[in-house]
């Protein structure tokens, strides 16, 4: 017979202390459990949506079509010689996946209230679990990019790609770090995915999303990169339209920022992870 | 003793559970919390579901635990299930837990079948190979192999709850816990369940089982525990366990006699001898449960010729609301004619698959005619309806309210 992933030798149950460290062991032993979650997650969310796997690639496209016309052409935001389009896409590609991920991430503990109150298992998956899923829409949205590039004729920098994941990564920790962070307080104050919407509205215009970075005056460029986002977006354009070299400060500033930001909510997670199933 | 020298798969020490209950809600907002800032803290009051448990389960055994609604039965079974920490003592488990605390764990209406499986079955701890593994045995036992690519939202509950049980069916823990997930479905599968539930206990794993349903703890069990107010009361053969708990539940009194006349119930005319629920044979009962019918016996003596005797039985919840009223005024025998002395039985016949599992107190009044010399003697029986099985349906969790009919429904296409 072949032995089980998940079993444990000796299990201690105990009044829980008053801070325990992430067992990264035993999540790595739930890793088919986070796989499935995912797979669940976006299942369900193709299946949804009427449109199903187009939506992904409408939803920012559509955007970007809006943003396109209005800021672009109208308001003529400027951009260094960089088609409109391009510009605003590329934000918009690490914007989409920040909010949604964001979003999705702050109800998980709720949503999955149902298991998380029936099965033992590390909860800091579902969550997990939640910020992974938009990644297949970044895919789906990322393969537009390029499509997008060749049909401005916009020669992107090379360097810039290979930046990407590193960026990736950055959006990542950040909205997993303060998902996590507002999934835990969601569960005692269910107010608070109303206060978020309204949030991640102003969270955008405070964010180089549809304007470029260049246009903040330099005394105050540094309150405004206090936000990740800001850095990767500026980032992400600088390496990848305006062929710049790395500003290796503004990438160390961000990554540091977003690591914070998991810290924070991996923290506060684990201070109030062990009575979610009283309290949900 | 032998047995006794197997080291406990399971071992409980002085286990506590405490919650804070209060006037507050369970989760609040954080405008609340905001203006609660100025107002004066509410008094939290503590409780206690679970105190002191104590118990050692050793591998191979089937444990049955019993215990009235909010006894502490699944909040044991949530402690060592980790799903929510204990207060004090501790809890050693030797190898892989597996609970089922509720049918179709994880399922996701908007998934069919087969991906239901996966998921709930991950959900529940089995790994990807070995879901992959046992998928066509999980099919072939839910009996719903021609649905499997339907959506489960579109299953009747019979097929959603064979195929929930089927995958719990084929869970492979050293240890399984399981919370009245049994009493649901046809008879058929249900037996079908059973005996997969009696193999796996020739298989040398432990199992908990919490169940209302007497006879299969009896059936399935070796030992049970009986737990009242978070505390064991008794531990022994699941037989002994559930004879004394039956006799004893909810501290019923389905039964009272006075022989002492000074200490009856009595008005001018009458003196109540004795009160009895009773089963349509006439025997005093022993079990109350919601589906069957019974009845409420009163035994008296009319003291004076020519005296009359109305009664009122009045029914009251825990909280001493009384729920309804009953009077003996259609009764066509006896009712507004004058008794000549001697002794009297009257019987109120009271139908099954009314009330509902909640405890109730009776009160028994008597008056002559014209409500005339009216006496009322409060807390006269006290008796807890077991949960059933006909009214339940295929509907698994709670139901509110202090009556659980089953009326007739219909419904046309227009």
């Amino acid at each position: 017979m072949k032995q089980q992933n998940y079993t444990t030798t000796f299990i201690e149950i105990k009044p829980p202390k008053a801070f325990v460290g992430i067992d990264l062991k035993e999540i790595w032993q739930y890793r088919d459990l986070l796989y499935i979650l995912v797979w669940r997650n976006v299942k369900v969310r193709y299946k949804q949506t009427v449109v199903g796997v187009a939506w992904a690639i409408f939803q920012p496209l559509i955007t970007m079509v809006i943003f396109t016309v209005f800021f672009g052409r109208l308001i003529k935001v400027p951009t260094d010689n960089i088609p409109y389009a391009v510009f605003v896409y590329t934000g918009l590609l690490y914007w989409n996946y920040f909010s949604t991920a964001l979003t999705s991430t702050s109800d998980s503990l709720v949503s999955d209230e149902s298991i998380i109150k029936k099965v033992y298992f590390p909860r800091i998956i579902v969550p997990i679990a939640t910020t992974v899923t938009p990644l297949v829409d970044f895919l789906v949205a990322f393969l537009i990019l390029f499509i997008l590039m060749v049909f401005y004729r916009f020669m992107p920098n090379f360097w810039g790609i290979l930046l990407l994941p590193v960026l990736m990564l950055i959006t990542f920790m950040t909205s997993s770090g303060l998902g996590i962070f507002l999934a835990s307080l969601n569960v005692k104050y269910r107010d608070v995915r109303y206060i978020l919407g309204f949030f991640i509205q102003l969270l955008m215009y405070i964010t180089p999303v549809i304007y470029s970075a260049s246009i903040i005056p330099d005394r105050f460029r540094w309150i405004f990169y206090l936000n990740p986002m800001a850095g990767v977006i500026t980032l992400a354009r600088d390496s990848l339209l305006h062929h710049l070299s790395l500003d290796w400060t503004l990438l160390a500033a961000s990554f540091g920022i977003s690591f914070i930001l998991i810290l924070i909510g991996l923290f506060y997670f684990r201070r109030t992870e062990r009575f979610f199933a009283d309290v949900l | 003793m032998a047995k006794n020298k197997i080291e406990p798969i399971i071992k409980i020490e002085n286990l506590g559970k405490k919650y804070m209950i209060g006037a507050k809600e369970r989760y609040y907002s954080l405008r609340d919390s905001f203006t609660n800032i100025f107002k004066k803290k509410q008094s939290k009051k503590e409780f206690w579901a679970l105190k002191n448990i104590n118990l050692e389960i050793k591998k191979g055994e089937i444990l049955g635990i019993i215990g009235t609604n909010g006894s502490g039965k699944s909040t044991l079974l949530k402690v060592i299930s980790r799903i929510t920490p204990p207060t004090t003592g501790r809890v050693g488990i030797k190898g892989k837990v597996a609970a089922l605390l509720e049918i179709g764990t994880g399922f996701h209406q908007e998934l069919t079948g087969r991906e239901n499986i996966f998921l709930s079955a991950a959900i529940l701890g089995m790994s990807r190979t070995e879901i992959t593994e046992k998928f066509d045995q999980i099919v072939e036992f839910s009996e719903i192999s021609q649905f499997l690519d339907t959506p489960v939202k579109r299953y009747s509950s019979g097929m959603y709850v064979r195929l929930a049980f089927s995958i719990a069916a084929h869970l492979d823990p050293d240890i399984l816990i399981i919370d009245e997930v049994l009493a649901v479905g046809d008879i058929n599968f249900q037996k079908k369940c059973l005996g997969r539930m009696s193999e796996i206990g020739q298989s040398d794993r432990t199992v908990l089982f919490v169940s209302h349903n007497m006879m299969a703890v009896k059936s399935l069990c070796g030992r049970a525990i009986w737990l009242d107010k978070g505390k064991i009361i008794m531990d022994g053969k699941a037989e002994e366990v559930v004879d004394q708990y039956i006799g004893n539940i909810g501290k019923n009194v389905f039964h009272r006699k006075w022989s002492n006349t000074c200490e009856a119930p009595q008005n001018a005319n009458m003196i109540i001898e004795g009160i009895r629920l009773v089963d349509c044979k006439g025997e005093t009962l022993k079990y109350l449960d919601i589906d069957t019918a019974f009845n409420v016996e009163i035994e008296y003596k009319i003291k004076k010729d020519r005296s009359h005797a109305g009664f009122n039985l009045m029914f009251f919840n825990k909280d001493n609301t009384c729920l309804l009223c009953n009077l003996n005024n259609f009764e066509k025998e006896w009712y507004g004619k004058p008794m000549t002395t001697g002794k009297y039985k009257s019987i109120c016949k009271i139908p099954g698959q009314f009330f509902n599992n909640r405890f109730f107190n009776l009160s028994l009044a008597f008056f002559n005619k014209g409500f005339s010399d009216f006496v009322r003697f409060d807390n006269i029986l006290k008796f807890e309806f077991g949960d059933g099985v006909v009214v339940r349906g295929d509907y698994l969790g709670e139901y509110d309210g202090l009556l659980r009919p089953k009326f007739e429904w219909e419904t046309k296409k227009q």
